[in-house]
């Protein structure tokens, strides 16, 4: 008697939070209104390049990766596969019903985030770049590695290096991943430097080479080899200056 | 026998609590405090519209209709919340008829929990030519009260000792200083203000219920978090619904832009509109030109909660007949003490384009006169060919990249068309440019074959024929806040009267607790008893309501 009477006390004490739960207003509605407020993405029809008529890539991460893409009407539309061809300085993004692959209006995009496979995620906005002769600059993607009163970026352009001969004499393009540095100052101002080296850096800012120099000997920063050591280095700029 | 009465008791204990496990306490709830209880037709209505939402930012929006005894709308709103407070006023025409009035407040989210979830505020309205007001207090009247002149409330289960008067006996344009403090275990509110001449009826109101029992889905209708929800059905002839039908949103625009949803189940579709929307005539088309009919739901409430019960406790007649003098008075020196507010609206507005680069423009006007759409595509438009087919036209746009005709979507100020037919008519004089973007498109999904955006030189889209069912209309732009402007009585010649049953108006005022709030104002040319009535929410979401009378007399004092 007494374990059939537990054996009840046992139900009720299993069902009641059940069903007190089951009356909680637990529906959230956000899932559904992101879904209709998020903006259509736009672009063009895009052709990938044919395997077999490149040597190298033209896109940074040759994966299609999860990223979130920031429109210049300042939305934001999150988890979409896209891909960054370094070469076009264009964002391709899979459809995912129709898997058709999309190129991105630049003028729509302000930036976009790639998270990577193992986890890192890498940002890349629009930044202002005179590169290589021109005499006007442009606006193209540059990788956010520090972001501050004075912002590192590295502009990852891949560029075709030479071409290739095969038997069948069908020329085939080299493509090769070059990088660019640039320091975003609070002005707006870019200043770009390709080599890593500690002289060229301090050049740029003349006017306070001191108190680099001696930033640097106080956080014992001799060596500049990484984008990593750029990084520590963009930051103690950002003490100093 | 024990163990029958055991279970039969457990099974009735869990009955009991199936029924509490479906009562659902709703994410928002409103309330709404006017300014005044008695108006004359020609009036102003200012309102306050409070919204608790525990905590949670649910809606931005909340809507409000006014509906006579007979259920026929008189206004219907749409109002801006902010800091949990939207407010406005409405003008009461002239026209009117005498009798009460129900005010209806809700957010597009409470829908989803029926009337029951609604704020409603109930008001007299006389009008100000009606010389036989003694058909209000018969036709109305549900329960009459000697109610004492001099009555005080305040916090719920609190002596109200909080808002203090600088006299409680004033003379005519006098001014007055009202001190309001929030007891200690307030930390913060947020209250409407008004001070008006007591009115000899009192509205027995239904602010809102605590709880309500719904077994409804709750995002059936979605909150309204920056923009609004459009709604929507398809129905073929037969008046059953069209499921996973393609419908188009566009507004109409210097450039093409578009939205594009589906059907569900039940043929309803859905689109969010930004504020880039607000004011901005849309059309809403399927895709093709099949006759299934587009009705678009209204979210506005049409009728009247429960009864209106009036409670008079005094001469309301002649209350009436002074309110009818006081605006009559008031009318022939042409003074309104109404002031529109527009608010800057910064919330993100921004168009759904359908391209964002440069396409292949060309102006008719810069070229020689063509009489029609198919000699300017012939001789301006290369990439687009137009053929004349059993009696009607087809256009088609090649693909630069694909080598390929395919027919594209069209655009005509904004909007776009079911077929090229619809611009044939069009002349140069008509058509001010032309951009074709002659390559395939994508708008989310969407492929698009070509784009030709048209614009017109002068508005021409009345012009447009359609043979498939489209849904035009305005979308509606949030009312303006709105303020009761003051006179300066100190300033007023005393041979110009000024009767004001309304002295102060505060839509919005925030309480602090320990801080006393101010409040200055003049008393009118008005004489009789007047009162302070403060409403509102704590921080912690109680229901405020403070209330305190003073005279105001022809004496000196």
């Amino acid at each position: 008697m007494i374990m059939c009477n537990l054996k009840y006390v046992f139900l009720s004490i299993v069902f009641l939070p059940v069903i007190i739960l089951q009356g909680q207003e637990t529906t959230s509605c956000d899932a559904v209104l992101d879904q209709l407020n998020e903006p259509d993405l736009i672009g063009d029809f895009y052709q990938p390049p044919l395997p077999m008529s490149t040597v190298g890539s033209q896109f940074l991460y040759e994966n299609w990766l999860d990223g979130d893409i920031f429109l210049s009407n300042k939305n934001i539309v999150k988890k979409k596969i896209i891909k960054y061809n370094a070469y076009h300085d264009i964002v391709i993004w899979l459809t995912p019903l129709n898997h058709q692959q999309v190129k991105l209006d630049n003028d729509y995009i302000d930036g976009f985030c790639l998270n990577d496979k193992s986890g890192v995620t890498h940002c890349f906005r629009k930044i202002p770049v005179k590169y290589d002769m021109s005499f006007d600059s442009i606006t193209v993607f540059g990788e956010v590695l520090h972001e501050s009163r004075i912002s590192l970026f590295a502009y990852r352009k891949v560029v075709i290096t030479g071409y290739e001969v095969d038997l069948t004499d069908y020329y085939r393009d080299i493509y090769d991943l070059t990088t660019l540095y640039l320091f975003k100052l609070e002005n707006g101002k870019t200043i770009g430097f390709r080599s890593y080296r500690k002289r060229d850096i301090i050049t740029l800012f003349p006017d306070k080479k001191e108190m680099i120099l001696a930033k640097l000997r106080e956080i014992k920063q001799h060596r500049f080899r990484t984008e990593a050591d750029l990084i520590k280095i963009t930051k103690a700029l950002n003490e100093v200056l | 026998m024990n163990k029958k009465l055991y279970s039969f008791g457990l099974m009735t204990f869990l009955g009991v609590m199936q029924l509490l496990a479906v009562t659902i306490t709703p994410l928002e709830k409103v309330s709404i405090a006017t300014d005044r209880d008695v108006y004359i037709a020609g009036d102003w209505v200012y309102f306050s519209i409070k919204l608790q939402d525990q905590q949670n930012h649910i809606s931005d929006f909340v809507y409000l209709t006014v509906s006579s005894k007979n259920q026929q709308q008189i206004f219907t709103g749409c109002v801006k919340i902010n800091n949990n407070t939207a407010s406005g006023s409405f003008y009461l025409a002239d026209t009117l008829t005498s009798g009460i009035y129900q005010l209806v407040s809700y957010t597009n989210h409470m829908r989803n929990y029926g009337q029951e979830a609604f704020a409603i505020k109930n008001i007299l309205v006389a009008n100000r030519f009606d010389s036989d007001l003694k058909g209000i207090a018969a036709e109305t009247l549900v329960e009459t009260l000697i109610v004492d002149t001099l009555f005080q409330t305040g916090i719920v289960n609190q002596p109200l000792q909080q808002v203090k008067l600088n006299k409680e006996f004033f003379s005519q344009r006098e001014p007055v200083k009202l001190d309001i403090r929030l007891p200690e275990e307030i930390s913060k509110a947020m209250v409407s203000v008004s001070v008006r001449k007591v009115a000899p009826v009192n509205f027995p109101e239904t602010r809102f219920n605590q709880e309500y029992t719904s077994t409804v889905n709750s995002c059936y209708y979605l909150p309204e978090r920056s923009g609004f929800i459009l709604e929507g059905q398809i129905f073929d002839r037969n008046h059953t619904s069209v499921a996973q039908k393609m419908v188009f949103l566009s507004g109409k625009d210097s450039i093409a832009n578009l939205q594009y949803s589906f059907t569900n189940n039940e043929g309803e579709f859905r689109f969010f509109l930004n504020p880039y929307y607000f004011g901005k005539k849309i059309t809403v088309r399927m895709d093709g030109e099949d006759k299934s009919a587009i009705e678009i739901k209204s979210k506005y409430f049409n009728g009247i909660i429960g009864t209106l019960p009036m409670q008079i406790n005094g001469d309301i007649e002649s209350y009436l007949q002074m309110d009818q003098k006081y605006l009559g008075i008031q009318r022939s020196y042409n003074v309104i003490y109404h002031q529109e507010q527009p608010e800057i609206i910064t919330a993100k507005g921004w168009r759904s384009e359908v391209y964002s680069r440069e396409g292949l423009m060309v102006k008719p006007s810069d070229y020689l006169y063509l009489p029609d759409f198919l000699e300017i595509s012939r001789e301006l438009l290369p990439y687009y060919k137009i053929r004349e087919k059993d009696n009607d036209f087809e256009g088609t746009l090649m693909d630069i990249n694909q080598k390929d005709f395919a027919v594209p979507f069209i655009f005509f100020d904004g909007i776009l068309l079911e077929h090229i037919r619809q611009i044939i008519p069009f002349d140069s004089k008509k058509i001010k440019s032309i951009l074709t973007i002659p390559n395939v498109r994508f708008l989310g999904e969407l492929n698009i074959r070509g784009i030709l955006d048209i614009t017109s030189a002068s508005d021409q889209t009345e012009n447009l024929q359609w043979r498939s069912p489209v849904s035009m209309l305005n979308v509606e732009r949030p009312l303006p806040n709105s303020v009761y402007m003051m006179p300066e009585i100190d300033k007023i010649p005393r041979q110009i009267p000024v009767y004001l049953p309304l002295l102060y108006w505060n839509s919005a005022l925030p309480l602090d607790s320990g801080k006393n709030s101010t409040i200055a104002f003049y008393t009118s040319d008005c004489t009789g008893t007047f009162e302070v009535l403060i409403k509102g929410f704590s921080s912690d979401g109680k229901e405020i309501e403070f209330r305190k009378l003073f005279k105001v007399t022809s004496k000196k004092f």
